[in-house]
């Protein structure tokens, strides 16, 4: 089976959205915003893992199941996440994670 | 003789700590506090007489008595037995630290009379016998750093007794920490020694498996040369292993350039300076020092820096005990000049000596340190000696005491004093003529700076009249009385000549006995003779001028050499150096580093290098900043840092 | 048709009753426990620990895997499973008076105890890097609810946001890292026993050389990074001060232990049962950690007044400690890990507890001033206390000390004689905060007057762990024989 585009191209768009949601991760201020940066880096490697497993070794399906695993626990994680930033906003009213910093020293 | 009985070597240390474990737990008042520490101190006293008798009796069939209760550690590698040593180096440490602490403990009961917590205190003296009874007995390094900590631990405590008193604390976590820099150098010795020899014990025991022998690390320095096979080398790792023994020797014996928390240790109630801090603790570097004597013996690099150290801070010690008020830290500045004096004996290659001086000033300066305690007891707690002055007169027993005391550290004939400090300066005048001149000024100095201190306590007229001095109680005076006594007579276990402390450590610690010719004689006259002197002379100037000294008055000597005794007032300004050296660059870089440093200390607590840490420490606070994105952020540097590492190395 | 794997239960039997009991305790819990008694809930947790405790009994001594080899047990695992299962049962101990005096007693709070302690079990046992991320986030998630169980203190929750958020972003860069293997190798298995692939296969091949790895490399960087968020090592330890601060005290405690040993023990399989041929590129890069983690943790816990916050930067330190029986590589090194990590779950739970047995409703003691007198107020406390502290402080003839030399002599033997200096001072450093604790509590007038009321287990407890650490630091032989027969499952 010929390939359309080669491994490269997927590794990087993959490395492309990884950075990408590290950067959502890291500069946007919104809690939420940064759990989606989150989401988008696990999703990434996602892609990442399916394009390894086309490529290298399509007839093992162990690739896809570790993405399977992934995406349960990335729920499992967005669940426990928002509700924790819902938490947060009733008793800050806001959502700025720099105003979120009573601990530190 | 002693094989039967052994049982009773592990007693000496396990009574003082039932007496501990009963003043913690039990016992409510006073009086029971004293008694129970007491007894139990008194009766491992009289027990270790027993041992020692028997140990004496049983002749030379058995260089050494080695007796394992269980073994601490025991594994394939490492093999630690909870073992006792007995042998004649530690069976005469036993003595003088039960014999000294008994007294001590009797006294203690007077002079801690009214005191707002004598449980406490008593509890922490019995530990501190017991810590000092395992570092003394200890057959391996890791229990003998055991009771290093121990001890350690019990003078933190004790220093820091009157803990209303800032200074209290303060200079109770100084000793503490200073000491743990020390001990950081022991420990790394002990890994040394274990990598180097596989092995912690001081000599060759049964191995626990019942076949074989456990070697002990100084039946087998022969396997420093085994490891690297050319002829430099073991005197390179024996030098490297007793260099970080000699680190952990400046710590607790207060050697330069550690020697700064002996004199704020005296913020400690008296009986504790002169048992902790004058006779026993602050020996336990130098009873280091003899206990791996072998090490020494392979590294001359090391016995030459041990010398110096110790040349160094005798003449520290000495000049500065010359320029205090203040009168314990006269005698705490001159424990340092003393220890100073053993470890250059250590240096020379004199242990026998070394130990005649340990055993002899232990005594009599215990005793000075308790006389000091009943003056202070009489003066209402005045311990500036320009308040003072005329206290024979009120204060008969204790005046003559302290006169014998003072005479024997000044090494006047024929006291304890005279005879071990003698030894010293003969082999000092046999092997380093540098170090003999040193050693020379320094004993003047001494007779200088005791002939000051009876002039200014006991002669003249009282010059501060808030208080109405009075003799202390029966329970103070009689351990004066018994130290006195002791102090003249203890010159006897090695008189020149009869050298009996030499042969009798003659199974440890193999010496020859240091001749004694005309040569020595001559020179003991002179010393004495110039010491006799200075002492007269000092008391004389002193005695002439003391009236007119006042609360903030300077010294007489002071229009003369202004600065230089402020230096000596200072204790050569040490504290200050660490100050401007350490804690200052430290500072700098902490405050360029958090650009803040915070002024207020810690909590007051803080004091020299630990402070400079504090600026560190706001550093990394400073980064803790509380933001989310920051951590996030100095995470991702250290994801880029590592990974980059990691694919670079690749390449 | 795919075949349904063999599954060996004994292989994972604490990890089957710590998931089934957590399971059927939080129906229990909803239905049949009353509002006001979860205590009880409490005590059913806590004999769900101890039949977890008793299946491993049986196989102690042997070695098996099941799941395809993904999942191990060897002595090594079993001992950690019992450390793991001993502190859970620690954590619900001290618990039972904890939640109730804060006013936040709910029942589900003991099965997600469990939850995470099967989480730690699996990532003892786990020898492949999908199991392992699996076990990380069943230790994290109810980790991340238990962080914010103080609800709605607010520092409380802010600990859990911030935990959850960093942990998220970690497990990101894990699972990249797992990625990045799968594509070079073709598993993610850690090795193997029966020669089938692995990565430790892969790296034995000799045609290494040659072939260009860098995402093997990246890969691994990024697993060693993740774990090491996981312990606490610097610079990934920002989060450990204040989530410790902000979350309640005996998960503070449980994490400070729990976490940080499981952790640690799937960092040493990783570098151990999989890089072992690339010691020579992780081991500087790890020794340079360890350094700067034991300097920043000592240093950082020097000016701390809050007695919580100091211990969590004393944690970072210990992290330091640990990775330095980590690195090290050999059964010495794995044996004094083992020793320590035991220590310090007795020594660190234990001072934990001393401050719970303070904290009274709406407030919590935990600066320096409310320690003050202590002596005076609660001697029992007060010793147990100075005892925790000098065994942290590795003075002897604590457990504390007994652990520190044993790691300290394995860095040495392994060569690491810097690292064993670095260590041996930074300990000397620690000994001035530990101290001033014992300062406060035995130099200093009590300050607060009226008194919390002891529970008789707490004080049981606190005694009995007070004298462990004492006692087994005198006779720590049959803790160092059991060690040393916990031994690490060797590939090939």
């Amino acid at each position: 089976m010929t390939q359309a585009v080669s491994l490269e191209y997927v590794l990087i768009v993959a490395a492309a959205l990884f950075c990408i949601g590290l950067f959502g991760a890291l500069a946007r201020r919104n809690l939420i915003s940064m759990l989606m940066g989150i989401e988008l880096m696990l999703n990434a490697v996602n892609i990442n893992l399916v394009a390894f497993w086309r490529y290298l070794e399509p007839s093992y399906v162990t690739g896809q199941v570790f993405v399977l695993f992934i995406i349960a626990v990335a729920a499992a994680e967005a669940a426990v996440g928002l509700a924790m930033v819902i938490a947060v906003y009733r008793s800050r009213t806001t959502l700025q994670a720099d105003e979120v910093d009573s601990l530190k020293g | 003789m002693l094989e039967s009985v052994s049982f009773i070597i592990p007693l000496l240390p396990l009574l003082p700590f039932l007496g501990f474990v009963a003043n913690l737990l039990f016992i409510r008042n006073e009086r029971s506090a004293g008694l129970i520490a007491t007894a139990t101190v008194g009766v491992s006293f009289i027990l270790s007489l027993v041992a020692f008798i028997l140990f004496a009796m049983g002749g030379g069939s058995r260089p050494y008595l080695d007796l394992v209760t269980w073994y601490w550690i025991n594994t394939g590698a490492l093999i630690v037995p909870f073992g006792f040593l007995y042998d004649s180096l530690s069976s005469t440490m036993t003595l003088l630290v039960t014999g000294v602490g008994t007294l001590i403990h009797i006294y203690s009961i007077g002079y801690m009379h009214g005191d707002k917590r004598p449980v406490r205190y008593f509890a922490y003296l019995n530990l501190f016998v017991a810590m000092m009874l395992t570092l003394v007995l200890a057959d391996n390094l890791l229990l003998l750093f055991l009771g290093w900590e121990g001890v350690g631990l019990c003078s933190f405590l004790l220093i820091g007794h009157w803990f209303e008193r800032k200074s209290a604390r303060a200079a109770a976590v100084k000793a503490f920490v200073v000491n743990r820099i020390g001990d950081a150098g022991l420990l790394l010795a002990m890994m040394a020694i274990f990598a180097l020899t596989g092995s912690l014990t001081f000599y060759s025991q049964t191995h626990p498996s019942g076949e074989g022998v456990l070697p002990g690390f100084l039946d087998s320095t022969s396997s420093f040369s085994a490891i690297f096979n050319f002829p430099g080398q073991p005197m390179v790792l024996a030098t490297a292993v007793t260099f970080l023994i000699l680190i952990g020797v400046t710590g607790k014996s207060a050697q330069f350039p550690l020697l700064v928390w002996l004199p704020d240790a005296m913020e400690g109630p008296t009986p504790v300076s002169a048992l902790i801090h004058a006779a026993t603790m602050v020996t336990a570097g130098v009873y280091l020092l003899l206990r791996v004597e072998p090490l020494l013996e392979m590294s001359s690099g090391t016995r030459a820096w041990i010398l110096w150290i110790g040349a160094l801070t005798a003449i520290i010690g000495a000049t500065a005990a010359l320029a205090q008020w203040d009168i314990k830290r006269v005698l705490a500045y001159s424990t340092v000049s003393q220890l100073g004096f053993m470890v250059v004996a250590v240096g020379l290659g004199a242990y026998t000596a070394a130990l005649f001086h340990l055993l002899t000033h232990g005594v009599f300066k215990a005793l000075l340190f308790l006389g000091s305690g009943s003056v202070i007891h009489a003066a209402g707690d005045e311990q500036d000696m320009r308040r003072m002055g005329g206290l024979r007169k009120a204060l008969p027993t204790t005046f003559w005491t302290y006169m014998v005391g003072a005479l024997a550290l000044a090494g006047i004939f024929p006291l304890a004093g005279f005879w071990s400090k003698d030894e010293i300066i003969a082999h000092a005048f046999e092997h380093n003529i540098i170090v003999f001149g040193v050693l020379f000024v320094a004993s003047i100095l001494t007779a200088l700076y005791m002939g000051r201190q009876i002039a200014l306590v006991f002669f003249g007229e009282q010059r501060d009249h808030s208080y109405h001095p009075h003799e202390s109680p029966k329970l103070m005076t009689v351990p004066l009385i018994i130290l006195a006594v002791g102090t003249i007579i203890a010159g006897v276990i090695n008189l020149p000549g009869s050298h009996f402390l030499n042969t009798w450590l003659q199974p440890v610690i193999a010496e020859e006995a240091a001749p004694f010719g005309t040569s020595e004689i001559v020179l003991a006259i002179v010393t004495t003779l110039i010491g006799a002197a200075a002492f007269y002379l000092s008391w004389r100037f002193y005695n002439e001028r003391a009236a007119r000294l006042r609360a903030n008055s300077n010294d007489p000597i002071y229009r003369g050499t202004g600065a230089i005794w402020e230096g000596f007032n200072e204790g050569w300004y040490l504290d200050g150096f660490y100050k401007a050296a350490i804690v200052q660059p430290f500072r700098s870089v902490a405050n360029f580093i958090a650009q803040v440093f915070d002024p207020r200390g810690i909590d007051g607590l803080v004091d020299g290098i630990v402070r400079s840490l504090n600026g560190a420490s706001n550093g990394i606070g400073r980064i803790q900043n509380g933001f989310l994105r920051t951590y996030a952020l100095v995470f991702l540097i250290g994801v880029v840092l590592i990974v980059g590492y990691f694919v670079a190395v690749n390449r | 048709m795919i075949q349904p794997p063999q599954i060996d239960f004994s292989v994972i039997g604490a990890l089957t009753v710590l998931c089934v009991w957590g399971i059927a305790l939080l129906l229990i819990d909803a239905f049949f426990i009353a509002e006001g008694q979860k205590r009880v809930t409490g005590y059913l947790a806590l004999a769900g620990l101890a039949v977890a405790a008793l299946v491993g009994l049986p196989s102690w001594g042997q070695s098996s895997n099941t799941f395809s080899g993904m999942v191990q047990l060897d002595g090594f695992s079993q001992t950690l499973i019992w450390i793991f299962l001993l502190a859970a049962a620690i954590t619900i101990v001290i618990s039972l008076d904890y939640l109730p005096r804060h006013d936040i007693e709910k029942g589900e709070y003991y099965p997600l105890v469990l939850f995470a302690t099967a989480g730690m079990v699996l990532l003892a046992q786990s020898t492949n890097l999908i199991v392992m991320f699996l076990a990380i986030e069943l230790v994290s998630i109810p980790l991340y609810i238990l962080a914010g169980f103080a609800y709605p203190r607010v520092t409380s929750e802010e600990a859990a946001m911030k935990y959850l958020l960093l942990g998220a972003f970690a497990s990101g860069f894990f699972v990249y890292g797992l990625a990045l293997i799968y594509g070079q190798t073709g598993t993610v298995q850690l090795f193997s026993v029966d020669g089938s692939d692995s990565i430790a296969s892969y790296l034995d091949r000799a045609t290494l050389v040659a072939e260009n790895n860098v995402f093997l490399f990246a890969g691994s960087a990024l697993i060693l990074v993740t774990l090491g968020f996981k312990v606490a090592l610097v610079p990934f330890h920002n989060w450990t001060p204040d989530v410790y601060e902000g979350s309640p005290t005996p998960i503070a405690a449980f994490m400070s232990v729990g976490t940080k040993g499981a952790a640690f023990a799937a960092l040493l399989r990783f570098l151990v049962q999989a890089l072992p041929n690339l010691q020579a590129i992780w081991m500087p890069i790890l020794a340079i950690l360890a350094a700067l983690t034991m300097i920043v943790g000592n240093i950082g816990a020097l000016k701390q007044l809050n007695v919580k916050r100091m211990l969590a930067y004393s944690s970072v330190g210990h992290a330091g400690y640990i990775t330095l029986a980590v690195i090290t590589g050999t059964t010495l090194g794995t044996n004094a890990f083992l020793f320590y990590i035991l220590a310090y779950t007795l020594t660190n739970l234990g001072a934990f507890a001393v401050l719970i047995a303070l904290e009274k409703q709406g407030e919590s003691a935990w600066s320096l001033e409310d320690l003050s007198g202590l002596w005076q107020r609660q001697p029992l406390l007060a010793v147990a206390m100075a005892i925790f502290m000098l065994s942290l402080a590795g003075v002897p003839p604590t457990m504390g000390f007994v652990g520190k030399f044993y790691i300290f002599s394995a860095a040495w033997e392994g060569g690491l004689v810097w690292l064993a200096a670095i260590g041996v001072i930074t300990s000397a450093i620690s000994a001035f905060f530990y101290l001033r604790i014992i300062a406060r509590m035995f130099m200093y007038e009590p300050t607060r007057a009226e008194e919390a009321s002891l529970s008789r287990a707490l004080k049981v407890g606190l005694a009995v762990a007070a004298v462990a650490v004492l006692l087994l630091g005198l006779i720590p032989t049959p803790i160092i024989e059991l060690v040393n027969n916990s031994l690490l499952v060797a590939a090939r």
